[in-house]
């Protein structure tokens, strides 16, 4: 018998498998939720800051367990002559600090390539675990009638999806300050520059229309703001895009089933890991470009005036 | 933000969760790796640049030996014309030797045939005086003095002088 | 009407017109991409980052419908 027939086999037993558990342990699911639920009686007692593990923190751990470990392996055979794995985890580090090159140059990318791939690697395994979400749902902690599932992907987690954001924003605007001086970063947000020229017109010690002055120095500052709250929106809309993407995944998995239990989920799961592995992409290059924005640009900004 | 299932503390937590990670990846994954890739970008520029100079050095070698083969056939050529000269001259010189020798032998020949012809001149003069003389005794025996004998007898050998030299 | 059907219908109307705008953006960018790309093929790789950044930009927008569409139904309890 040909490989192919076998595979071809093994796929109808597959099958046939997941129908008769279907039909003989109609298992129930987990209620959708927005908001991870902590997992009954499990509390990092810190005093005053009281850390109640959910499920989804508790799938954090489990990643970056997950990423260590796989840290670990390829590290574990480093050598001069790569084999496979080395390969593979070469070709990825070194594809993505090319691309961290091309979008910061030279001088930021050594700076910036850890902490994009970081948030590429931590993102992304969080992204494809809620694959297992029909799994995952299914196995929980019955709770007051209710399941609640032990294991939940981080990235359906408003606190992951926020702090990550939070992280590239602070770092953002940090690489700025230090790249300009604070003054002179602030400055790119707050313009009242126009005030000194102001004065000196009206003192007369420079010719100009001081309505024009004003009407001008008015739309420089409301244009400086709106660079703030784009700033600030960046924090929503970094973590708004990565769980919405993977919570409606989510949904979509946990519905699909229900609608057409064979197959049919399989192409959703299909998309599904291209949709996580854009989004932890999308994360890491945005993240790479604002940096790049803040330390370059604005300077660039400055002596083209 | 509550009903959204965002809580300060929790936010912290995977804040702190993302730094510790950072940092250990940072550690254990691209440290190394980028180390590794540098070395090996290293080795691998240097065993180029070796290549390059061993090229370089054989080129240079061939070079040389190329160089040498010439010098040599350069010196091969010189030696044969050299002898081929020398050749020459020693022909030149056993065949002006043998060309004297001959002369002298031709010489030689050539006097000592003189010699005997002249030999045999005198000789045979001295047979026709003698002869002459006999004859003349027998003809004229009684009608010449001594004297006038002798004269006659000169004078005959003159002319037969004189017949030899036109010979 | 009582609250709960208005909820439900909001969050189909939130996700479903919070949708249109962001399709017709992600298709005039992927059109200007691929243009773009087939006149320029060498520029690929660039072409193709930025036009994912881009898409990520005009996607965010669904998102937050999708986001407002998904507190409707599962943050606010009609009661």
């Amino acid at each position: 018998m040909s490989k192919t027939w076998l595979y071809a086999l093994g796929a109808i037993v597959a099958l046939v498998l997941i129908v008769a558990i279907r039909i003989y342990f109609p298992f129930a699911v987990a209620p959708i939720k927005v908001a991870a639920e902590p997992l009954p009686g499990l509390v990092i007692p810190i005093p005053g800051f009281p850390i109640p593990i959910t499920n989804s923190l508790l799938t954090t751990w489990l990643t970056m367990l997950i990423l260590i470990l796989l840290a670990l392996w390829v590290r574990s055979g480093l050598q001069s002559v790569p084999n496979r794995k080395q390969n593979a985890a070469e070709m990825l580090v070194e594809g993505f600090s090319g691309l961290a090159e091309g979008i910061a140059g030279p001088k930021w990318a050594p700076t910036f390539f850890p902490i994009a791939m970081t948030i590429f690697l931590f993102v992304l395994l969080s992204n494809w675990l809620d694959l297992l979400t029909p799994i995952l749902a299914a196995v929980g902690i019955q709770e007051q009638g209710e399941i609640i599932p032990i294991l939940r992907s981080p990235s359906t987690d408003l606190n992951f999806t926020v702090g990550l954001a939070l992280i590239s924003v602070v770092l953002t605007q940090y690489y700025g300050m230090r790249a300009h001086g604070w003054i002179r970063y602030w400055g790119r947000f707050i313009k009242i520059g126009w005030v000194g020229n102001l004065i000196a017109v009206l003192t007369g010690k420079r010719k100009g229309n001081p309505g024009a002055v004003i009407a001008m120095g008015l739309i420089d500052t409301f244009m400086g703001l709106i660079e703030l709250i784009s700033e600030i929106a960046k924090i929503l809309s970094f973590s708004f895009r990565l769980f919405g993407n993977i919570f409606a995944g989510e949904v979509v998995l946990l519905v699909i089933p229900f609608l057409l239990s064979f197959l049919v989920p399989l192409i959703f799961m299909g998309l599904e890991t291209f949709v996580g592995l854009i989004q932890a992409f999308i994360f890491a290059v945005l993240t790479l470009a604002f940096m790049s924005l803040a330390v370059a640009s604005h300077g660039a900004e400055h002596e083209a005036h | 933000m509550e009903a959204l299932g965002i809580s300060p503390n929790l936010l912290l937590t995977q804040i702190l969760n993302f730094i510790i990670l950072f940092i250990l990846l940072r550690l254990l994954l691209y440290k190394p790796i980028l180390s590794m890739l540098d070395s090996r970008k290293q080795k691998i520029q240097e065993s180029l640049e070796y290549a390059e100079r061993v090229k370089r050095d054989a080129a240079e070698q061939q070079k040389e030996f190329d160089r040498k083969l010439e010098e040599a056939r350069h010196a091969a050529q010189a030696a044969a014309a050299s002898a081929a000269q020398v050749g020459e001259k020693e022909r030149e010189v056993i065949l002006a030797q043998a060309r004297e020798e001959a002369r002298q032998m031709i010489e030689q020949a050539k006097g000592q045939i003189e010699y005997e012809r002249k030999q045999m001149m005198s000789d045979l003069r001295e047979q026709v005086v003698r002869l002459s003389l006999l004859a003349a005794q027998r003809v004229v025996s009684q009608s010449l003095d001594d004297s006038a004998h002798r004269q006659l007898v000169s004078e005959f050998l003159a002319q037969t002088d004189e017949l030899g030299k036109q010979n | 009407m009582d609250i709960n059907s208005a909820r439900l219908l909001a969050a189909g109307l939130a996700i479903g017109l919070g949708a249109i705008g962001p399709g017709v953006g992600i298709g005039l960018l992927v059109n200007g991409a691929l243009q773009s790309i087939g006149r320029n093929p060498e520029a690929q790789g660039s072409i193709q980052i930025n036009m994912f950044i881009g898409i990520a930009f005009a996607e965010s927008v669904a998102i937050y419908a999708l986001v407002v569409a998904l507190i409707l139904l599962f943050v606010i309890s009609g009661k």
